[in-house]
């Protein structure tokens, strides 16, 4: 081999300028952020896009389509018969009347657990209304058991009737301020002040009663009871007699 | 990088292709569930003197024999009149409570019931399976009894703060599929953005769970016709603390 030769063999062929492909231009690094800001925003796009499928039209897609008429036929293809429409009538009027028998004639007592408020009807009149005082909700813990301070809903009736009652404080009264419990028939147990100048008995210790707290009338703060104002009570005692209904809601 | 643009082109087609298969199901879901009401209600059908009264007459009959079947009930029920725009809160035919309804809005597929249809519906109370809510029915505080009455003269008694402060809201899930979702309308001073966004992206998030589940199984996509409606929030809370668990609702459309 001729020292050309070799030369020739060695040394790679330099191409020259214009022929072939043109080298590739480098993009700039603005360019480059530019491109993965698009890629970025294009991401978070597509996924608001999905998300808001996700959680708004497709939670929407039955009433889309009800909308559209899909499903619309919901029709139970009834083929009617001849009806005689007095005798209709008359039926109606006299499901009417059963409604109408269904409100108690004589006085009862509505009380509001959630606004303390009570509302003494007769009927279908409204004789009076006014604040009240209901159970705080509270749940007593003590050693031997607990007691919870709330006021029974549901349908009460009046199951007695006292004026000037004394309580007979029960368990709970003594262990909420720390005293020993006296055993029944105690005489630190009779209180002839706390329940006011009236009381009805709704049964299961339950009563519609008087308050030496006045200023706490309209707030949750008894142990189950229903206080009332010396005025209301006093209505509510002359207008409801034994056996008339107290409905707590 | 060529590749990685296409399995992203390929993901994204995937996903949209998902969705819209969840779409198409849950768009489907009220033909399944009107063709399931159809066949429940074909023995009804077979009443057809009642189901051939005038409207007007049958339409006063379903209310009264709703409100008569809820009498016999020994609890408090709950009584939606959409017409009127009241909600009667009822026990033994007595009204306890009412409270104007100041928002509503219901599925489609109660405006399309026929009078008839609304008669087989609704004659009888709705019975509450189960409900959510913001509130808990019974709210308890406990108290820890004074040892002595040193330590119950530094006790001070609690008085119960009875401001509005939290949002009332809460569904109540009735039978045949139908649901009730009463919210309670709060001064706009009281922040209740979050508490109702949760509420409701809980709601839609455990629809879309059990949508995809009938999907992935081959089912029928759930649907429940809703009633909503906004209300007074005291009387929002009211309600919901009055109605016991599985109590009945008489729906008048």
């Amino acid at each position: 081999m001729t020292e050309r030769e070799f030369l020739a063999d060695s040394v790679e062929p330099v191409q020259p300028a214009g022929s072939g492909q043109p080298p590739k231009p480098l993009k700039s690094l603005g360019r480059r952020i530019l491109g993965w800001l698009a890629t970025f925003i294009g991401v978070i796009l597509f996924f608001t896009f999905c998300l808001y499928l996700l959680f708004v039209v497709i939670p929407q897609g039955p009433e889309i389509a009800l909308a559209r008429g899909i499903g619309k036929d919901t029709s139970l293809t009834i083929t009617k018969i001849a009806v005689d429409s007095v005798k209709v009538k008359k039926e109606i009027a006299l499901l009417e009347k059963k409604i109408d028998k269904l409100t108690t004639q004589g006085p009862y007592l509505i009380v509001n657990t959630t606004d303390n408020r009570f509302y003494l009807y007769s009927g279908k009149e409204l004789i009076r209304e006014g604040r009240c005082s209901t159970g705080k909700n509270t749940r007593l813990i003590a050693k031997k058991r607990n007691y919870e301070f709330k006021t029974p809903r549901g349908v009460h009736t009046v199951q007695s009737k006292q004026k000037n009652p004394v309580w007979a404080k029960p368990d709970w009264a003594f262990i909420e301020e720390g005293l020993p419990i006296p055993p029944p028939g105690h005489e630190s147990r009779f209180d002839a002040y706390t329940l006011g100048d009236y009381k009805l008995a709704i049964g299961d210790g339950y009563m519609v009663h008087g308050t030496l707290y006045k200023r706490r009338m309209g707030l949750p703060v008894t142990h189950g009871c229903i206080r009332l104002l010396d005025e209301d009570l006093e209505v509510v005692y002359n207008t409801m007699p034994i056996g008339s209904k107290v409905i707590i809601y | 990088m060529k590749t990685l643009k296409i399995l992203a082109l390929l993901l994204g087609l995937m996903i949209l292709g998902a969705l819209s298969w969840l779409l198409i199901s849950a768009m489907k879901a009220p033909h399944s569930f009107i063709e399931e009401f159809k066949t429940e209600m074909a023995g009804i059908k077979n009443n057809k003197v009642i189901l051939s009264y005038p409207d007007d007459l049958l339409e006063r009959k379903t209310r009264l024999d709703s409100r008569l079947a809820m009498s016999d009930d020994d609890s408090i029920g709950l009584r939606i009149n959409l017409k009127e725009k009241f909600l009667y809160l009822e026990i033994k035919g007595i009204v306890l409570h009412k409270t104007p309804i100041l928002e509503q809005k219901s599925s489609s597929f109660f405006k399309h019931l026929s009078v008839a249809e609304k008669y087989v519906l609704f004659h009888n109370p709705l019975t509450i399976q189960k409900d959510d809510a913001t509130i808990s029915k019974d709210q308890f505080q406990e108290v820890i009894a004074p040892k002595d009455t040193i330590e119950a003269a530094k006790m001070t008694e609690i008085i119960p703060d009875t401001t509005l402060t939290e949002p009332v809201m809460y569904r109540l899930y009735l039978n045949h599929g139908i649901r009730v979702q009463i919210t309670g309308q709060l001064p706009d001073s009281i922040p209740q953005f979050w508490p109702r966004f949760r509420f409701d992206y809980r709601d839609r998030y455990k629809y879309l769970k059990e949508l995809t589940r009938s999907v992935i199984r081959n089912k029928p996509a759930p649907y429940q016709p809703t009633i909503s409606l906004v209300i007074n929030s005291r009387d929002a809370e009211a309600i919901y603390r009055a109605v016991p668990k599985k109590g009945n609702v008489i729906l008048e459309l």
